[in-house]
């Protein structure tokens, strides 16, 4: 899989998906100009990923998870919904066999962003890992 | 500590574009900076300021007049113990009935409504043309956790809608 990586902007995240080093991870604020162009490499990536899957990559997480990492400061209602789009891609990977797990980060006290994430885990109805940055 | 005194926070009347929301809320992150106020009222009020201002962006680019697109009028204040958040923009006249109905369905859910609708709406969202999922004003909603209000006043055959939000604030 091509590495995917997008640097953040002020008003778009950044994104990093990078198989080889086992690293997935979207931070940072969203709110882009253009949102589904913006979410277009990302969904793409992942569609790709879950349509290639073979024994070679559920043997490579069998042991160790393939840990998506959420860590937003911000998303807008907009954003929201290509988010949305984006765990059930994950909950479809978890369904091809690899062994998956996502971590759903929050700033401290931050109990606004803690519950958007069980309200998405709920709608997609896959379990989530919720981790607090303490400051 | 508290304020005393009613007071703008911040103002913005003219053209919207993209690039002038980034201008917005970079007025907004430096002035809130000196009112300590916390983290969680900070946000709510940023996530609000967001939502309308990209409401009025998307929805004023429908305008056939060209001085009216784009034009918005924002404005925040201090009031007693709550930020009150109002913009207002050229709406057509065939979306306003629309509009209404929405806001006044969410004031009618109550906030106890809005996660659960919140999860139904998002569930089946597409985005529109326009480019949004038509989430946003339930975002409000439940960033305020208070009553939205609307006018709509009509000058010389053109409609403004004026939206106003409050947002209790915590220190």
């Amino acid at each position: 899989m091509e590495i995917l990586l997008i640097e953040e902007t002020i008003a778009t995240p950044k994104v990093i998906f990078n198989y080889a080093a086992r690293q997935f991870e979207i931070s940072g604020c969203s709110r882009p100009e253009d949102v589904r162009n913006f979410y277009k490499p990302i969904i793409d990536w992942l569609t790709n990923f879950r349509d290639s899957v073979s024994q070679t990559e559920i043997n490579a997480f069998s042991e160790s998870p393939m840990v998506f990492n959420f860590k937003f400061d911000y998303f807008n209602s907009s954003s929201a919904k290509f988010i949305l789009d984006i765990l059930v891609l994950i909950n479809q990977i978890h369904s091809a066999g690899i062994n998956t797990r996502i971590d759903w980060f929050y700033e401290e006290n931050d109990e606004d962003m803690k519950e958007v994430g069980e309200e998405l885990s709920e709608v997609v109805d896959f379990p989530f890992e919720y981790i607090e940055i303490k400051k | 500590m508290t304020q005393t005194k009613n007071f703008k926070v911040l103002e913005y009347k003219g053209q919207l574009h993209f690039s002038t929301i980034d201008d917005i809320l970079d007025i907004y992150r430096d002035t809130i900076k000196k009112l300590n106020i916390s983290k969680v009222t900070e946000k709510r009020t940023f996530a609000i300021l967001v939502e309308c201002l990209e409401n009025s962006f998307r929805h004023n680019k429908q305008q056939i007049d060209t001085e009216k697109q784009g034009y918005v009028e924002l404005r925040l204040d201090y009031v007693v113990d709550k930020f009150k958040i109002t913009i207002s923009n050229y709406i057509k006249k065939d979306e306003i009935k629309n509009l209404i109905s929405k806001i006044d369905e969410i004031n009618n859910i109550g906030v106890s409504g809005l996660s659960p609708l919140y999860r139904k709406l998002i569930a089946k969202a597409k985005i529109s043309e326009k480019g949004g999922a038509g989430l946003g004003m339930v975002e409000i909603a439940r960033n305020s956790g208070l009553p939205l209000e609307y006018n709509i006043k009509e000058i010389d055959n053109t409609h403004i809608f004026e939206l106003i939000v409050y947002i209790k604030i915590d220190y």
